[in-house]
């Protein structure tokens, strides 16, 4: 539930975009847990998966307007995730964001390939998190 | 008891005078190394478990802190509120953090799998210099496994984690 206590800026700004149903897959219960309170904050509403294989099944069960997922995580890696999920035709145009450690070159054109939205390299930055959630919700009309 | 500069200092001394064999050298270095490999690995399994149990009690005093916040309503001042966005920033950095350890953790594996392995080619070495009669069979086997041991510890990579401050990653929209 959005708290007016919790509102920054940035947030104030995205209550336009409110009420997406996000997915977070990350194999960190610390990173889940910040995704989570900080959508949450600005208004969406989050369903979290431990792995890719998880966050597949339950990309399956629902149909979300955005995930976010980590690179690295066991069972399910996460350009392996953005393949499965562009191959599905209700996620053919569903903003789908990789945050992870990885910065280079190369795997960042490796998630383009795969058909992810965009790169976020941790740690994120809260407020910028919401800035591109509000940004490629609305730009693919999730 | 003696001291490990003590130690040092009298077996450099020793080596001066001749009195150590380079095979009896080589199997007293690669038991050391054995022995501050296996060291360092329990030292990252405690540090590993020391950040993740740290880490919890974290976000549950984090959960804790934003449950009050708003069963306080309105009244909270907004400095508060940005402290605790500002936290979840540098709460990932257990994660990062995390995953630097498993990291070197790997490595010291693989040290350790390599400095055992160079233990007992060098025993077998020994054998075969006081029983020369003795098969070399064991001798290349253990040669052999020593090699396979070697590759794995060169062919160890660095960590994805390459973030030396607390600054945010960047982000970058195709």
């Amino acid at each position: 539930m959005a708290h007016p206590a919790l509102d920054t800026e940035a947030q104030l700004n995205s209550k336009a975009a409110m009420n997406k149903l996000v997915l977070t897959v990350d194999d960190s219960a610390a990173i889940r847990e910040m995704l989570a309170y900080v959508l949450k904050s600005a208004g969406h509403k989050v369903v979290e998966a431990e792995d890719g294989m998880d966050g597949l099944q339950k990309a399956l069960a629902n149909a979300f307007d955005l995930v976010i997922t980590d690179q690295s995580m066991p069972k399910m890696d996460g350009i392996t995730l953005v393949k499965a999920l562009r191959a599905l035709p209700q996620y053919k145009t569903t903003p789908i964001l990789l945050l992870t450690t990885e910065s280079s070159d190369a795997m960042k054109d490796e998630g383009r390939l795969a058909g992810a939205t965009g790169w976020l390299v941790k740690p994120f930055d809260p407020n910028k998190l919401i800035e591109v959630v509000q940004k490629v919700t609305r730009q693919r009309g999730a | 008891m003696m001291q490990p500069e003590s130690r040092a200092a009298d077996s450099a001394a020793a080596d001066t005078q001749g009195t150590i064999g380079d095979l009896d050298l080589m199997g007293r270095a690669s038991a050391a190394l054995n022995q501050q490999c296996r060291a360092a690995h329990d030292e990252l399994t405690q540090t590993q478990k020391l950040l993740s149990d740290a880490t919890r009690r974290l976000l549950d005093c984090f959960h804790d802190v934003q449950r009050e916040l708003i069963a306080a309503g309105a009244t909270q001042p907004e400095p508060v509120a940005r402290s605790l966005l500002a936290a979840t920033q540098h709460m990932q950095f257990s994660d990062l953090v995390g995953q630097l350890l498993a990291t070197t953790e790997q490595r010291v594996d693989a040290l350790t799998q390599m400095s055992q392995r160079l233990q007992s080619l060098v025993e077998s070495m020994s054998v075969l210099r006081n029983s020369p009669g003795v098969q070399s069979a064991a001798l290349a086997g253990q040669r052999r496994a020593f090699l396979e041991a070697l590759a794995t510890l060169e062919s160890c990579g660095n960590s994805r984690v390459r973030q030396s401050d607390m600054q945010a990653g960047e982000v970058d929209l195709f």
